[in-house]
């Protein structure tokens, strides 16, 4: 066990675990930021995808201890305000992208770092960009119409 | 079908209650007979009730919560049969707030999702819900302004008496509802009233996954909460020779590795029961890191199983079934290979 400072949605916060524990379970179990899903705890599905210093990384191959003092961003830390959601989330609920939802933080998590680093993507930028996050019920065609929208909106 | 069952079913379909602090619940039970499912029958011949815990909540304040009885496979049970209950029910759709029932197998035996039954399964019970709860409504109503029932109206959660322009919002009705005798008898719209069924309506629950508030079952925590973990045969076929924890049990974090049966003794196997594997390990421990680790300390011994009889609760009733020795799960597939 071991203490660790963690900056996380612009907070401070401590736990004592394991170093080498996934960020993934840090956030889930000592957290309780339960937004970040587990698909596959080997890094290919993209559920655990969060951000560390704006860029999308899955958070289930990341041992806490190689963390230091990067921030890390989880879906709950990404609206806006307190009242108004983040551009892709709009678009994502504007275009009703979601069926279960199980994957849809992550789709989201990776959709918000790209459009932050090329916020006028491609077709195939999207495509390339989001192909590490997969969704079981099939929502692919409303994710990129999502992004494509959110890019939109952003880049009036 | 026996008749008598039938008539318990009417008398004891819905269950209303008064909530602490005013306002009603209406939780529905209903019999497995009327499930047109013959793979159903193993529910009637145990009991001869199927619960599903789909209820609608109306509070003082006026809000009305649906519970969706199924589990959400990413077919958007959340929003549809939510829907079927709100067609009758008449409340504000933009305001009725949706959540996802409490699995509670012992109580409800069936909480099911696949085979696209779903909407079939729901059907009548959850539009039958709604619409006594919105008659139970309108007759606390009419009972107030002591006018007929047949004279009230209702829109989006409102009663309303054209006659002296008197209106009252479910919320406000909704303790001396709960109070009423239920209705013996309800009528159902027929498909050409609806107004919400056969609509486009938004998945009920984006805002709460978008935002990562929707909860899944592994996002559920209590405090003090433990974590478990399950060690299956690599394959089918297989059952559980013996296992050494020493090594698992020393690791941080970790309070227990045990064997334990899936089913109980005496226990019918249904048509989607597994056949085998009945004993396997369990790992617990604070922390889902702590037990993955721990997981993979334990040494497990498997065995091929020996070819066996036991009897299944399937389509078509009950019957033994053979599980031959080997790597096949049933003697359908082994069959299906020779």
């Amino acid at each position: 066990m071991a203490k660790f400072q963690l900056k996380i949605n612009g907070k401070q916060l401590s736990v004592d675990v394991d170093p080498s524990t996934p960020l993934l379970w840090v956030l889930r179990d000592h957290l309780h930021l339960v937004g970040t899903k587990y698909g596959c705890g080997a890094g290919a599905c993209g559920a655990c995808t969060v951000h560390l210093n704006g860029n999308a990384l899955r958070s289930c191959q990341l041992p806490v201890s190689a963390v230091g003092t990067q921030a890390i961003t989880t879906i709950e830390g990404i609206a806006t305000s307190e009242t108004e959601m983040h551009p892709v989330q709009k678009a994502w609920l504007e275009l009703d992208v979601a069926q279960c939802g199980y994957c849809q933080t992550g789709q989201i998590m990776s959709a918000v770092a790209l459009l932050k680093r090329n916020p006028n993507p491609t077709e195939a930028e999207i495509e390339a960009a989001m192909t590490g996050n997969i969704c079981r019920c099939g929502t692919y065609i409303r994710i990129k119409a999502a992004i494509q929208k959110a890019a939109k909106s952003t880049t009036k | 079908m026996k008749s008598e069952n039938k008539n318990q079913s009417r008398r004891s379909f819905l269950k209303v209650t008064s909530l602490t602090g005013g306002g009603m619940m209406i939780g529905i039970s209903w019999f497995a007979n009327l499930i047109p499912n013959e793979a159903m029958a193993h529910v009637a011949d145990n009991n001869n009730w199927v619960q599903l815990n789909g209820f609608i909540k109306i509070t003082p304040d006026n809000q009305v919560k649906i519970f969706n009885p199924n589990p959400e496979f990413g077919t958007n049970v959340m929003t549809s049969l939510p829907m079927m209950v709100n067609e009758e029910l008449e409340a504000d759709w933009s305001k009725v707030k949706v959540e996802m029932g409490d699995y509670d197998t012992p109580r409800f035996k069936s909480q099911f999702t696949g085979g696209s039954r779903a909407m079939a399964m729901a059907w009548m019970p959850l539009r039958t819900a709604g619409a006594t709860a919105r008659l139970m409504l309108m007759q606390a109503a009419a009972n107030e302004w002591g006018v007929p029932v047949n004279e009230l109206s209702v829109s989006k959660g409102t009663v309303m008496h054209k006659g002296s322009g008197k209106a009252a919002t479910y919320g406000e009705l909704a303790t001396a509802a709960a109070k009423l005798p239920k209705p013996e008898k309800v009528a159902l719209k027929k498909p050409g009233e609806f107004t919400l069924l056969g609509t486009p309506q938004k998945n009920k629950v984006g805002k709460e996954i978008v935002s990562g508030q929707s909860l899944f079952t592994m996002d559920y925590q209590v405090e003090g909460m433990l974590i478990a973990m399950v060690i299956h045969p690599p394959a089918f076929g297989m059952q559980l020779k013996s296992f050494d924890a020493s090594e698992a049990l020393k690791m941080p974090g970790i309070k227990d590795v045990f064997e334990f049966q899936v089913y109980k003794d005496g226990y019918v196997k249904a048509g989607f029961d597994t056949r085998t594997f009945n004993r396997l390990i369990a790992v617990v421990g604070n922390s889902t890191w702590e037990v993955i680790n721990a997981r993979k300390k334990v040494v497990a011994e498997w065995e091929p199983i020996q070819t066996t009889k036991e009897p299944v609760m399937a389509r078509g009733g009950r019957r033994d079934e053979v599980i031959p020795a080997g790597l096949e799960s049933t003697d359908e597939h082994f069959a299906a290979d020779a």
